[in-house]
């Protein structure tokens, strides 16, 4: 039952994988992620990995980094096609929002905890980046 | 829609036998499938199964496939479908560990007797 559990939650990172809602439905996702990250240990290294493939992807397109096409799946084409440098940059200004709350929380488990489980490093440091991405975005 | 029923037809003749889950073909081929529909209307016509009793019912082969073509989902679809399974099958799980715990303390008791 709870690998059942462990299972669905390991779809998320899937689900990030170039969504089509970030602006409309991030706001709800962080706020339910921000509760389970604070009650349950064993989803970190899901949601912290989710985050990262969000904001690195939106990360890239806004950059100009080109996302190889060639051997993708049709679905991974179609996808990628949707996110140009305005759509990507949208998609982080909504994430910059819940950047400061889920900062918090993972700051605090990462202090709490004495191992670093799978990327929770790498996503703090995204998502900081992400807090300072209005001034460079206003610069 | 004629296609897609023929093609549910076929997914629940063939998927109900464990046999085929080694079948990397077969996996490419729901694979697409569910990239060219997208998870919601895939899940909704090759269900999960996740409210059956017996949770050998439950296609837990649709997991990996669900985790390796998802692509360009919607958020919204994870928090409205999906965590709400996750909710009930959370919920389930506890409720299991409640009768456990009262049988083996009843058994402790018995045995004290």
């Amino acid at each position: 039952m709870d690998s059942l559990v462990y299972s669905l939650w390991a779809l998320l990172p899937s689900f990030c994988n170039y969504p089509v809602d970030t602006v409309e439905s991030f706001a709800d996702l962080g706020r339910i992620l921000c509760g389970v990250l604070q009650t349950q240990a064993e989803t970190h290294g899901i949601i912290c990995a989710s985050l990262n493939i969000l904001i690195q992807q939106n990360k890239e397109v806004v950059e100009g980094k080109e996302v190889p096409t060639n051997d993708a799946s049709p679905a991974m084409q179609r996808a990628t096609a949707r996110y140009d440098s305005q759509h990507a940059a949208a998609n982080l200004k909504v994430l910059r929002l819940c950047a400061p709350k889920l900062l918090d929380v993972l700051s605090r488990i990462f202090h709490e905890c004495s191992k670093d489980d799978g990327g929770s490093l790498q996503v703090i440091k995204n998502l900081r980046w992400l807090a300072g991405y209005s001034i460079t975005l206003h610069r | 829609m004629l296609l897609l029923v023929t093609f549910h037809n076929f997914l629940t003749v063939y998927f109900s036998d464990i046999i085929f889950i080694g079948d990397l073909q077969l996996h490419e081929c729901v694979g697409s499938a569910l990239g060219a529909m997208g998870p919601e209307t895939f899940l909704s016509i090759v269900r999960l199964n996740l409210e059956a009793n017996d949770l050998s019912e439950v296609k837990v082969w649709l997991f990996p496939i669900l985790k390796q073509y998802t692509v360009g989902g919607r958020l919204s679809f994870f928090t409205e479908a999906i965590f709400s399974m996750v909710e009930t099958m959370s919920h389930k799980a506890q409720k299991v560990i409640f009768i456990i715990s009262r049988y083996l303390m009843m058994y402790a008791f018995f045995i004290v007797l």
